[in-house]
């Protein structure tokens, strides 16, 4: 049986995002005009309004806003892994970034903690950005 | 002092169809209910020269309606969105235009029909089909809907300031009592807070009896002057004082909109308008598409300081026989899910004193309306007297 593809093929102006994630980073936009980070992927900078915006790479650093717990499936990749946490994570960059936490237990996460890029392989090869707590 | 359009216009007809598993279309719902509304307010339908039309999940009606209704000449006519705080928004601006004479009885419709045979419940929000790449990373982490955002609003609010559980459940329990009082609730089952607690999750913080119901319906209010309103069938419900609040969740860092609504600012503009304090405010029927919602608008509206809600609603204050009598019909989370129109239908009915065994003092009925994650913001301030 063959595995189901779980993320779509992206658009050229979503690529990078993915190209980044298969290769370990967190590669996001950055407006070449006033240098403000935005996320999702945008054609023009919704701060200033410029048309030139460039890929960088993020620190993958972030802080948790807030979290829950998903309790039910309604995707492969759910399956087996509830509850799924879900966590709003601030990053220096200044993007609030709505993802999943991993290698933690749920009843130790908590707002404000620090949490750490990490990087997700799905089985049909997509890689998706997840948090894991910092370690110091 | 009352800002001098307060209390010049009212609410004198209201139609509600039947609400829940009603497997009609979202424009033969609207239609039911305009003629529900009509007949409620004892006007005939050539009388009505205004129209205002919000559409639901489904987007199942539109300016069409017009034509369906067979509404001949209007001198107002649009379809608005603002989400759940369209109602109170339609209402609002129905006001505005019959106290200015453009109009002399707007109907404000809502209908929708999220519930198809053979569906799951919530799948016309869940918008769990997307194209783009980008877009379906949502469901594979697991975000669909507005559940997982509030649910996040809610263990924030926990984590920020010790809110408990059981708090959130108490506003559950206490508008399940409430419910059982209206016979157009669609969950009328006592609910104790054991039951609560064994409700399955759908989101951790939130079991699913912390999340509204997804109805069929359509809802029909009818806004004219408080003149013409003093002639009609009905008591008139006069519109006190009205507010709007729009806060763009900006997805930036370092910004807090699950901890701090829009009705903080809408609140007292409303009151202002009405020249009224918060203390005056004798009921609220507010929009609770989850309980956090109605602890953190109760938060906002200053009812309690920021971060008190949980243990301010913890005694059963909101409920039948409490301090604050709150969604006193049962609300979207036990009688049925019309976007902003659930609060208001309530209102009306309490305002007119209709409420049976559930009628609370209705001297001040504090009405919101919510859409988005605490995005967008209506307040009516509703009352049986015009000053």
């Amino acid at each position: 049986m063959s595995d189901p593809t779980w993320i779509p093929e992206p658009s050229p102006q979503t690529a990078e995002f993915f190209k980044g994630a298969r290769e370990g980073k967190l590669r996001l936009q950055r407006c070449a005009a006033c240098e403000r980070w935005g996320f999702p992927p945008m054609s023009v900078c919704t701060n200033c309004g410029s048309n030139d915006i460039d890929w960088a790479t993020a620190s993958g650093k972030g802080t948790i806003y807030s979290h829950g717990r998903l309790q039910r499936a309604y995707h492969p990749r759910h399956t087996d892994r509830l509850p799924l946490i879900l966590a709003q994570v601030d990053i220096p960059e200044g993007i609030r970034l709505m993802t999943n936490l991993i290698d933690i237990a749920p009843e130790d996460v908590k707002v404000g903690d620090a949490v750490t890029a990490s990087f997700e392989t799905f089985p049909d090869g997509g890689v998706l950005p997840v948090f894991s707590p910092h370690k110091t | 002092m009352a800002h001098p359009m307060s209390g010049k216009a009212a609410i004198c007809g209201l139609g509600m169809t039947e609400m829940g598993r009603v497997y009609k279309s979202a424009g033969d719902l609207a239609v039911e209910a305009v003629h529900l509304a009509l007949k409620d307010a004892g006007l005939d339908k050539s009388q009505v020269d205004g129209l205002l039309i919000n559409s639901g999940a489904t987007g199942g009606i539109n300016l069409g309606l017009h034509q369906k209704l067979g509404l001949q000449e209007l001198n107002v006519l649009t379809y608005m969105q603002g989400y759940g705080s369209s109602a109170g928004q339609m209402i609002q601006y129905a006001s505005m235009a019959v106290e200015n004479g453009m109009a002399d009885y707007i109907v404000c419709v809502f209908a929708d029909n999220p519930l198809k045979e053979g569906k799951r419940t919530g799948d016309s929000y869940a918008n769990r089909e997307r194209p783009d790449a980008m877009a379906a990373l949502y469901p594979i982490y697991g975000y669909a809907g507005a559940i997982p955002m509030y649910a996040m609003g809610a263990q924030r609010h926990m984590d920020t300031f010790g809110t408990t559980q059981s708090q959130l459940g108490q506003i559950a329990v206490s508008q399940r009592e409430w419910a059982a009082f209206n016979e157009q609730a669609t969950m009328r089952k006592p609910m104790t807070m054991a039951d609560y607690h064994a409700s399955p999750w759908v989101v951790e913080p939130f079991h699913i009896v912390d999340c509204c119901l997804v109805s069929n319906g359509g809802v029909a209010v009818i806004v004219t002057s408080a003149e013409r309103a003093k002639d009609l069938k009905q008591p008139p419900v006069y519109i006190r004082g009205w507010a709007q609040q729009h806060n763009h969740d900006t997805g930036r860092a370092g910004h807090d909109p699950l901890l701090y609504g829009p009705g903080a600012k809408a609140g007292p503009r409303a009151l202002a308008m009405a020249g009224a304090s918060i203390d005056d405010v004798t009921q609220c029927q507010i929009y609770d598409c989850y309980t956090y919602t109605v602890l953190v608008t109760l938060e906002d509206y200053g009812f309690c300081a920021k971060g008190e809600g949980g243990p301010f609603v913890e005694d059963g204050k909101l409920g039948p026989g409490g301090t604050l009598p709150t969604n006193t019909g049962g609300g979207e989370l036990s009688s049925f899910y019309m976007w902003g129109m659930t609060p208001i239908t309530e209102a009306v009915i309490q305002g007119r004193g209709h409420g049976g065994g559930r009628q609370a003092p209705n001297d001040l009925i504090l009405t919101t309306g919510n859409g988005g994650v605490l995005n967008y913001h209506a307040t009516l301030l509703l009352s049986p007297h015009a000053a």
